[in-house]
Parts: structure tokens; C-alpha cells; sequence
């Protein structure tokens, strides 16, 4: 224990070896292999997705309109007679891509923000704050309606306003943690031994106050892909033919009665995405953390 | 703390009059008619004849062909003396729309917001204190909770509950104070599909920082020093490990207004949420403007709790 | 239930004596005179072909036996949509309100609610606050007023000052009803029950347009009392149902207005119902498991759920062929669309069979012109255009434009591309027209397209929906006509103007009827202003509770509430 407590003084991030430790162990853990399968198989499909679908994402046929999963379409049609496993396909490129690249700019904003906020006090953090209150203001979907209004929808915008939209939680986890660990002995050693603000953030702040927020970050892509799917139900943000994971719901729900199919494959996909960053999520702040070993 | 609250309240009323123009402002940005917004909706988009003498007769009556600036003059004017303008689709005072609709928003999101809390908390130190079975169940359940759509969820329970068993009924809203059986019953499907997510998080939240709380040196201390586990945990493992489940309980505090849109608009409940939905879709300024800056002060409300609940929470954090 | 019996039995049922008072003229009183023409036959013979109105769903009962069963009190629900914005019938702009002005609102004249195939199908008297009506000279036609007829539960009296008021109110600049009363020089009170409608100029439209908006009448008192702003939400008027209770997006309850003067064929008083209930559920799939749950009783049905509804052995369905149409709005001056050959190769690119079998109920008939089949004027001899992209291609490669000029440019789009806007880019695409759609926005094709609205001009087409009037001049007049608000570009229309204007000042049926003929020929050969898709089918699904499901629908599609009835009576 004592050890461990060392470590964290020196600056909070595993030794390498430990690091190679942990990506065996990590590895070794099943929830967390597989949702590392899940997720990779999703990225590969992603990259590959030309290469894998079987048909256009906007071929239609009206010839073979609503038909049933089976040979011909493993996962049926829709109402155009577009092949459904085929837009999945075409769908990960686009949601994958709207859910890390909107977490980025939500971390990205988000964790200096909070990191100043919480390290400087005072004027720094009613401004910060204040600002972040504002954005925190406007209800979620309301908020992302408004900015797809003002920028026009598509998914470069509907990625800004997700990633605005989460910027403010960043913001405040990261301060509250801020916040806490700043007061720490090894803080203000640091500090007394002349470290620089930006050093002094970077090397011994941040490392501790990241476990809340890869945990959060693990949730929010999930959440990212789920909010361009409330938008696309509600009829904005990505338009159609676009296939996303969220648009091809919305397309098939209204035919939720008759034709299941249509939005019940997407929505699989979305859980199983969003259940594997979740537990890689989990998984990554277990390694992260060498404290918890020995401790289960 | 009582000089620290004062301030953080004066300091909210910037945020308040930057959100009022902002709101305004967005008429100004959005694209849209909100005349030919409402000629166009219906079964089937259809169009009402009028001819461009009527419809410039309905944006008189609306203001709406005064420029922008004096627009804005009068809005302020008006939230001077509190009074929030007419709906341009329904012309009722948006305050009246907002008194009737905020108590059914209220009703539905404090409900769903306890439920998510006790859920949330509960399940969460349950599965930071049993490693295992419990654990992974009560992961997989936050994780689907996270991972369903809930509009989705909604329309899968009203197939099950309601068309299938027939238990339920489908949508509707009964206020349950005034008919506590029907609104009940009314209640359970939406609440059930809203508390979803928000319990899943606070779960998954609390379960994290607890275990992390659990490995510092003064718990490991307590134990050391023979105290029992439930009393370790509750005395001081919970209470610490509170601080960043706070940042996610004022969060959904703060989305208690805006946070049942898609639920209200499934469930047919006219609450504040749907209010806001169908005003954004028919350009509805006025309605649009008030749920903003009721947003507003319903937030910065939650955020100085939240922040005076961390000075409570956290000693360590000093305000002066 | 056979169609044609049904459509014998209301015609017979229809007395000569009110034929004859309440066909007197105008418009549609010659459309009277041509029945009475042909004695007490049939409809069938004075109209021709069979009506496309109602048809009762396997279930249903016959007609007869419904008329006979009527079962007085109790409740129905309608699980509707949205929420219409205002009831003022003279500032309304929402196309969804219309069908709700027949509730809190008498109806100066009123239609018989079977559809407008046959003339006789126009104009019903005893459905109308007027009893009958006389046609002095070709300008001039008189009102002879229902007596004691009060605004619900006041003392106010529907009377000739009451009609004036409301009908120069209706003629204000700034009214909606302003365009529809267009012919009309002034009101003239005669005597109480009386009144006088001047003319500026001839026009066989004018009462059939008073059954929707411009013939309701109001509470003048109620209007002053609760000022013009209130009034759209507080309706007031001495119609069958009045509305109790209001809440926004949720709810309207109607209460049946028991002194109504209304009556049904066998001379019982309507409406039947204690109460109407409109339930608001904006979720299409919530709404049908409403249905289907049994917590309301009448559902607008959704194409993608009519087959499997249409099995379900609980429910009834009454359909309305023709209530409106799906086409392209174009403004003729915006380049390609200024190219006759473009427009036709459009036409034709449209696959209208596989619209209609994909994405509609599969059993709507082809568009052709403007008028559907649910119109008197209708001609089954009209040519309409078919699907040939091979011969939408050549015309194109033969039209002068480059390959890169068969764009439609900046297409505006709803609030996002639906599934409609899809079909439509691929199935021109087949010719290798593109469209090029614009940013999503709501309302934009009357910003961008539709000029007479205030549009700017700023794309090309758009597709849409056009709900039927129940005169054709309310369709063509608002399309052929250079200045009309539905002629996209407002361009020039040099050869249809003359016959819209002949034939609105024509008395005589038939010779209408040809004209309309020749109008809708001209149109599609000529792709003037707008390219039918397909006639949409209107239908309502009732539960087994609903009586007379088959008498819903009015006579321009829209649904007439009074003439249901719960079969399970007030238990």
C-alpha cells in the first residue's frame, strides 16, 4: 500500500512494466475481450465497409420492397427495397465517427475548461462556469435542435453540437476532481518545488482526476450515438439517405408493426456498440488504476 | 458558504440576460417561416388558401413585420413585466401554456428523478461491494439502460403492456393527485422508459467512484482499525465517493425540464418537453424563448446546490 | 355494403321538396337541377359512373340497418395528430383545421357528406343553416335563414345580422376566407331570416366554397367579448358539438349541443353523442395502438399500417377515394422547368405504380390532372401520363439541354428528406434528371417556391400534397390562374385562364364539366404548373363501437362528426 501511495506522489500513471501487465491482464478478463471483439469487428466493419456490403446503401429496388430477412437480404429491406445490413455497414462508418470525433471535441473543450476553472479559482472559475452554466442552460435535445437549426443539419454540425452538448459535463467532472486533488500534499509539493501551472496539470492533476472521466467518456460515446438517434427520430439532424445507425431507426419505425426488421437490426448494433465501450470503459479504469488490483 | 451562495446567485444573473438574447437571437438565425410554418403542417402538409394578404395579416398581428431590433425592444419590454408574449401558432400566453404544462413536466421528471437516484445509488453500491454475479448483472442492466434508445424502449413497452396484455393504457396523461389510480397507471410506462437511462448512469457512476473511494488509505485505515464493512462504507466510503455522483445528479437535475421530450412526445403527455418539440418544429419564437430561459433558471438553480452539496460533501474544497 | 345501393337509398331519401327548395341555384343548384332533371331516379343516372365515395369495411353493417340501430348518448374518441392552432374560421391558415370548424359551427351551406361524385353529392339543405336558397339573376342569390337558431346556450340569434357579420368579416383583406368569397360585392340584410348576396361578377363557386371556412358562423358577441386573439381557441357558434374543455396538445372535449336544429334522413335530431372526445397522440404508432387498445375509437390511418388493419375483424373502415393528391408544384419560369419537353420528361419519369404499391395503401388510382376521382367534374376519358424513362430520356436528349442542365436545383425539403423524397430522386434519376435537394426546413417550399405566398423564387419545385375543395374551381382556380397562390412562379397560364374564369361563371353542369375536361387534358399534355403522382385514399379505421363509419367523410374528404353514433349507446 505504502508502495502504491509512492507511486501515485510520483505521478499518478503506472510504470511501464505495469503496463504491460495490465494489456495482458486486461486482455485475459472476459468481459473486457469481448467487448473488445465486438468493437473491433464494428471498427473493421467500418473500414472495410465497401469491401463487405453486399449492396449500395442507397440502391433501391422496387421491386423488392419490406422483404423478409433471408438469402437474397440477410437482414431484409426497407420500404425502398434497400438492403438493411448494407446500410448497417455503411451506418458504422457514420455513427462510429459521429460518436468518438463529438467526445473529442466534448473532452477537448471540456477538460481544459475544467481543469483552469478548478486550478485557478476566482475570476477564472466564475467566467468558466458561468459560461458553462449557459450552455448547460438549454435542455439537451432543444440545445442540439438549435445549433442543427443555426448551422444546418448534416454530420459535421450534428457532430459540433453533440460535442458542445457534452462539453459541460467534462467541464464540471473535471473541475469537481480539480478541485479535490489540487488540496493533496503531493500537489503542493509539486508546486513548492517550482513546477509550472501547465506542468503541474498535466503531470499530477490530470492523470488523477481521469478515471471519472474515461468512465464518463465511455458513456457518452454510447450517448453521442444515441442522441443522433433521438435527432433523427425527431426528423432532424442527418438526413437521409445518410445511413446511420439512428436514421435507419427512424426510417423503419413507423413500420415498427409490420416490418420489425428494419429498426430492430440498428438498434442491435447501437447496444452492442454501445455495450462494448461500456465495458472496455469500465475495464480501461480498472488498468488505469493499479490501486484496484488485489482489492477484488 | 452563506457569502459564497450570495455571490454564486449574483453571478447567475449574467447567465440569465446572456440566455435572454441569445434566445432572441436565434429567431433571427434559425431559417423558417413561422407563418408558413403552420400552412404547412397537417395529415397530409397540406395548404390552406389564404393568399400572401392573409399571411401578411397574421405576422401583423404577430409583430412579425416590425424589424428585428424593435422586436427586440418590445421583447424585453414584455419579460420586463414578466409577461412572455402570445404562442404565434395557438396565440394563448405562453405563460398560460407553461403554467399548465410545467407542473405535468415537473410531476413526471421529480418522479423519474427519485427513482433514478435510489435505483441508481443502490444498485451501484451494491455492485461496487459484491464483485461477480451481482456485479455483471447489475453492469449489464445499467449498460442496456444506457444503450436503448428510450423512445424505443417506450414503443416496446406500449406493444407489450398495452396492446398485447392490455394492462397499461397506451399514452394520455391523468394527473395522479387528482386521480391517483388512473395517474398511476398513466404514469408507470413513461416513467419506466425515462428512468432508463438517468438510473443507469448514476449506477455506473456511483459504482465507480466507490470503488475507487474504496482503495484510498483512510478507508483501507478504517478497516485496519477493525470498523465493520456497512458502517465503513456508509460512514465514509459513500460520502466521499458522493462528489462526482453529484455532478451527475445535478446534471439530471438540470434536465428535469428538457429531459422527457422524446418520453412526452410518445406518451402524448403535454408536458413543457413536448411544448418545446412542437415550437421548435412550427418556429414557435415566443414558446421557444420562455422554455429557454425557464431552462435557464431551473439550471443555475441546480447548479448552486450542486456546488454548495460539494463545499458539504468535500471539506477539503475551500470557497473564499 | 354495395356502393351503388347505398348512393340509391340517399338519394331517395333525399325528399323532392328539399331538392327542389335547397337545389334552387348557384353553383351547385344547377347541380341540383340536372338530378331533378332525371325525377327521383337514382344518382347513378344523373351522375354517371359509380360514386368512389364511402365504403363500409367487411364488418359494417348496411346502411339500412345502421339507420335503423341508431343508438342515442354515450361517447367517442378520435386518437387525431396534432393540435389545431385556431378555430377562427376567418384567420385560420392550418389545412388541419378544417374539419374541426364543422363541430363548434353551423355551416351557411352544407354538403351531404357522400363525396362530390355525383352533382346531387354537392349541396344537402337540410344539413344547412340556410334552408334554402334562390338564385334572383346571374350576380344576385338569397339566403332564406333556419329559424330560432341560437349560438349554444346563449340568447343570441343566428340570424341575417349575424350572417352579414360574419360574412364581412370573412371579406376582410387580412382573412383567409377573402379569396374564396372573392365574387362577393356585398351582404344585404332583407329581413331577419333573410339575406342578400350581391355579386361582383358571376360565379357558380360561390356557395359550395360557403360549406368550409367562409360559411361559418360565429359568436359576434362571444368574438367581442373574448377579442380576436382569444377567439381561435375559445370557439363559440351554434354548431352540433361545442368544445368544454381545451388542453393544449392533449385534449379537446366536445359536448353535443342538444338543441341542435340538425336532422338525419329519418328526420331524428344529430348528433347522436353525448360527448366527442379529440385525444392529441403525435406518435403514429402510439395512435394506431390506441386504436387497438380500444382507448379511442377512430383512427386516420397510416399506409404502412392499413393491410394489417384492415384484418383485424374489430375494427371498421370507411375509405374516401380521391381526397387529395401527391405532386410536384413547379414554378415554370425557373430553368430547366421553362423547357415543356423537361417537364414531360419528369412526368414521365415518375413511377407512379410503384409509388403507390411501396410506399401508399397499393390500391390508390394513378394520378392524372388535378380533380381526383371524388369530383363531380372527374372524366375517366382524361389521358394521363405513364411511367417511360426510355421515352423520358429521349425527349430529354431532344429537350436542347445539356445532360448537366437536367437538374432540379435546390429542392426544399421538410423537416428532412423522407422516404417520399427518396422514391422521387430515384425514380427520375432513371431518366438522369437529379435533384438536388436543400437544406431541410420547415415550411420552405412556400418560402422558396410557392411566390403567391411571399416565396422568393429561389428553387425550382417541390413536392407535396393538394387537398381537394369541393368545387374544381377551388382546385384549378387556385392553380391556372396567373395571379392564383398555388401557381408556384405565378407564371402566365395564356390558354387555362380563360376557361377557369368561363367556367366559374358558367351555370349549366355539364358544360362545366367539359370545360374542366378540357382544362385537365390541357394541363397534363402541357405539364402546366405541377405533375400528378397518384389520388391519395383517405381512411378511417373505427372500432366495433363507432355507427355510421361510412358517413364520416364529407364531401371534400374531410371527416363530419355528427352523423356518429356509439353503438353501446350512454352504457
Amino acid at each position: 500500500m505504502a508502495v502504491e501511495t509512492l507511486r501515485l506522489g510520483m505521478g499518478g500513471l503506472p510504470e511501464p512494466k505495469s503496463l504491460m501487465a495490465s494489456v495482458r491482464s486486461f486482455v485475459y478478463e472476459p468481459k473486457a475481450a469481448t467487448a473488445l471483439v465486438i468493437l473491433g469487428l464494428l471498427l473493421l466493419m467500418a473500414i472495410f465497409a465497401p469491401l463487405l456490403a453486399p449492396y449500395g446503401f442507397a440502391e433501391q429496388d422496387v421491386t423488392a420492397s419490406r422483404v423478409q430477412p433471408g438469402a437474397e437480404h440477410l437482414m431484409g429491406t426497407d420500404i425502398l427495397g434497400r438492403d438493411i445490413l448494407s446500410r448497417i455497414i455503411y451506418g458504422a462508418r457514420i455513427s462510429l465517427r459521429i460518436g468518438f470525433i463529438s467526445v473529442g471535441i466534448a473532452a477537448g473543450v471540456g477538460v481544459p475548461t475544467g481543469a483552469i476553472a478548478g486550478y485557478y479559482g476566482g475570476w477564472w472559475d466564475e467566467i468558466l462556469m458561468r459560461l458553462t452554466d449557459a450552455m448547460i442552460a438549454f435542455p439537451n435535445l432543444i440545445f442540439l435542435m438549435g445549433v442543427v437549426a443555426v448551422l444546418g443539419p448534416g454530420t459535421t454540425n450534428v457532430m459540433i453540437a453533440l460535442g458542445l452538448n457534452a462539453f459541460p459535463l467534462y467541464a464540471r467532472l473535471t473541475r469537481g476532481q480539480t478541485l479535490s486533488v489540487k488540496q493533496r500534499d503531493y500537489v503542493s509539493a509539486a508546486r513548492a518545488l517550482g513546477g509550472t501551472d501547465l506542468r503541474i496539470m498535466a503531470r499530477h492533476i490530470m492523470p488523477n482526476a481521469v478515471q471519472p472521466l474515461i468512465v464518463q467518456g465511455s458513456l457518452a460515446l454510447g450517448t453521442a450515438v444515441l442522441a443522433e438517434s433521438s435527432l433523427s427520430f425527431l426528423g432532424i439532424g442527418i438526413s437521409p439517405p445518410t445511413p446511420t445507425w439512428g436514421v435507419i431507426i427512424s426510417e423503419g419505425f413507423a413500420l415498427i408493426r409490420t416490418n420489425p426488421w428494419i429498426s430492430v437490426a440498428p438498434g442491435f448494433f447501437i447496444v452492442a456498440f454501445v455495450l462494448s465501450v461500456n465495458l472496455l470503459g469500465d475495464r480501461l479504469r480498472d488498468v488505469f488504476d493499479p490501486r484496484l488490483r488485489g482489492t477484488r | 458558504m452563506v457569502g459564497y451562495s450570495i455571490r454564486r446567485f449574483l453571478g447567475s444573473i449574467p447567465v440569465i440576460i446572456m440566455v435572454s438574447m441569445l434566445a432572441f437571437l436565434g429567431q433571427q438565425l434559425v431559417p423558417g417561416d413561422p407563418i408558413l410554418a403552420i400552412i404547412g403542417e397537417g395529415e397530409f402538409a397540406e395548404l390552406a388558401t389564404g393568399g400572401s394578404e392573409a399571411l401578411d395579416a397574421r405576422r401583423k398581428e404577430l409583430g412579425l413585420d416590425r424589424p428585428a431590433i424593435l422586436q427586440y425592444v418590445s421583447y424585453v419590454e414584455r419579460l420586463m413585466q414578466g409577461d412572455f408574449g402570445r404562442s404565434f401558432v395557438s396565440r394563448e400566453p405562453v405563460l398560460d401554456m407553461i403554467r399548465v404544462r410545467l407542473p405535468i413536466s415537473m410531476k413526471l421528471n421529480v418522479i423519474t428523478f427519485m427513482i433514478n437516484i435510489g435505483m441508481g445509488l443502490s444498485l451501484g453500491t451494491i455492485a461496487a461491494l459484491r464483485p461477480g454475479y451481482t456485479d455483471f448483472f447489475a453492469t449489464v442492466w445499467a449498460v442496456l439502460g444506457v444503450a436503448t434508445p428510450n423512445f424505443w424502449a417506450a414503443i416496446l413497452l406500449i406493444l407489450v403492456f398495452s396492446v398485447k396484455l392490455g394492462w397499461l393504457p397506451t399514452s394520455g396523461w391523468v394527473d395522479p393527485f387528482s386521480d391517483p389510480v388512473e395517474g398511476f397507471k398513466h404514469l408507470i410506462l413513461p416513467i419506466f422508459a425515462l428512468s432508463l437511462f438517468g438510473s443507469a448512469t448514476i449506477m455506473r457512476q456511483t459504482r465507480s467512484s466507490l470503488l475507487e473511494v474504496l482503495r484510498e488509505d483512510y478507508i483501507q485505515t478504517a478497516r485496519a482499525k477493525g470498523l465493520i464493512e456497512r458502517r465503513v462504507v456508509i460512514r465514509h466510503a459513500l460520502k466521499n465517493a458522493m462528489l462526482p455522483v453529484m455532478t451527475i445528479i445535478g446534471l439530471s437535475l438540470a434536465g428535469l425540464i428538457g429531459g422527457s421530450v422524446l418520453i412526452e412526445r410518445v406518451f402524448a403527455i403535454p408536458g413543457v418537453g413536448r411544448m418545446a418539440i412542437d415550437a421548435a418544429n412550427r418556429r414557435d419564437f415566443p414558446v421557444l424563448q420562455a422554455i429557454v430561459l425557464l431552462g435557464t433558471f431551473a439550471i443555475v438553480g441546480a447548479n448552486l446546490v450542486t456546488d454548495i452539496a460539494y463545499a458539504w460533501l468535500d471539506p477539503r474544497i475551500k470557497y473564499s | 355494403m354495395d356502393e351503388s345501393t347505398f348512393w340509391t337509398k340517399n338519394a331517395g331519401r333525399l325528399s323532392r321538396r328539399s331538392l327542389l327548395r335547397g337545389a334552387a341555384v348557384g353553383a351547385a343548384g344547377l347541380a341540383g337541377a340536372a338530378l331533378i332533371g332525371c325525377g327521383d331516379d337514382d344518382d347513378a343516372a344523373g351522375g354517371g359512373a359509380a360514386p368512389a365515395a364511402t365504403q363500409a369495411a367487411g364488418a359494417a353493417t348496411s346502411a339500412a340497418a345502421t339507420v335503423a340501430d341508431v343508438q342515442r348518448g354515450g361517447e367517442l374518441v378520435y386518437g387525431w395528430s396534432y393540435d389545431p392552432p385556431n378555430l377562427d374560421p376567418h384567420t385560420g391558415t392550418s389545412g388541419g383545421e378544417r374539419q374541426w370548424l364543422h363541430m363548434p359551427y353551423d355551416k351557411l351551406v352544407n354538403t351531404t357528406g357522400m363525396g362530390l361524385k355525383t352533382p346531387s353529392g354537392l349541396l344537402e339543405p337540410r344539413l344547412s343553416l340556410a334552408e334554402s336558397w334562390e338564385q334572383l339573376d346571374d350576380k344576385t342569390v338569397v339566403l332564406n335563414l333556419r329559424p330560432n337558431v341560437k349560438i349554444w346556450k346563449t340568447d343570441e340569434a343566428v340570424n341575417a345580422d349575424l350572417v352579414k357579420w360574419n360574412l364581412d368579416k370573412g371579406m376582410d383583406p387580412g382573412a383567409t376566407t377573402r379569396s374564396a368569397l372573392g365574387s362577393l360585392d356585398n351582404v344585404e340584410v332583407v329581413d331577419d331570416l333573410t339575406v342578400r348576396l350581391n355579386q361582383s361578377q358571376v360565379s357558380a363557386v360561390l356557395l359550395s366554397n360557403m360549406t368550409d371556412r367562409p360559411g361559418s358562423i360565429i359568436s359576434r358577441k362571444h368574438f367581442e367579448d373574448v377579442g380576436a386573439l382569444e377567439f381561435g381557441r375559445n370557439p363559440l357558434g351554434s354548431g352540433p358539438y361545442q368544445i368544454v374543455d381545451w388542453q393544449s396538445e392533449a385534449s379537446i372535449t366536445f359536448e353535443a349541443n342538444k338543441d341542435h336544429w340538425m336532422k338525419d334522413e329519418e328526420g331524428r335530431q344529430m348528433p347522436y353523442l353525448d360527448k366527442f372526445t379529440m385525444n392529441i397522440i403525435p406518435d403514429t404508432t402510439v395512435r394506431v395502438a390506441a386504436l387497438e387498445a380500444g382507448e379511442s375509437d377512430l383512427l386516420t390511418s397510416p399506409s404502412v399500417d392499413y393491410a394489417r388493419l384492415k384484418e383485424d375483424s374489430n375494427l371498421q373502415l370507411s375509405e374516401f377515394v380521391g381526397s387529395h393528391t401527391y405532386q410536384w408544384y413547379l414554378n415554370m419560369f425557373f430553368p430547366p422547368l421553362d423547357n415543356e419537353k423537361f417537364r414531360k420528361a419528369l412526368s414521365l419519369s415518375l413511377d407512379r405504380e410503384n409509388y403507390i404499391k411501396n410506399l401508399l395503401k397499393g390500391h390508390e388510382p394513378v394520378g392524372k390532372g388535378l380533380l381526383t376521382p371524388a369530383s363531380w367534374a372527374w372524366d375517366d376519358s382524361i389521358v394521363g401520363d405513364e411511367f417511360n424513362p426510355a421515352e423520358a430520356r429521349k425527349l430529354l436528349e431532344g429537350s436542347g439541354l445539356p445532360e448537366s442542365e437536367w437538374v432540379l436545383r435546390g429542392q426544399p425539403i421538410g423537416a428532412s428528406l423522407s422516404t417520399g423524397d427518396q422514391f422521387y430522386e430515384a425514380s427520375h434519376a432513371q431518366a438522369g434528371i437529379k435533384i438536388d435537394w436543400a437544406e431541410p426546413e420547415r415550411g420552405s417550399y412556400a418560402t422558396r417556391v410557392l411566390v403567391g405566398l411571399g416565396g422568393d423564387a429561389s428553387a425550382a419545385a417541390f413536392q407535396s400534397t393538394w387537398s381537394m375543395r369541393l368545387d374544381p374551381d377551388g382546385n384549378v382556380g387556385d392553380f391556372y390562374q396567373e395571379t392564383a397562390s398555388y401557381n408556384p412562379g405565378q407564371h402566365p397560364v395564356p390558354f387555362l385562364e380563360p376557361l377557369v374564369v368561363k367556367a366559374r361563371e358558367t351555370l349549366d353542369i355539364d358544360e362545366r364539366k367539359a370545360i374542366y375536361r378540357e382544362i385537365e387534358q390541357y394541363s397534363i399534355d402541357h405539364v402546366i404548373n405541377r405533375v400528378t403522382n397518384t389520388y391519395a385514399i383517405a381512411a378511417r379505421f373505427g372500432s366495433s363501437r363507432v355507427g355510421n363509419i361510412d358517413k364520416v367523410f364529407g364531401g371534400e374528404g374531410k371527416e363530419r362528426f355528427y352523423y356518429l353514433y356509439n353503438k353501446e349507446g350512454a352504457a
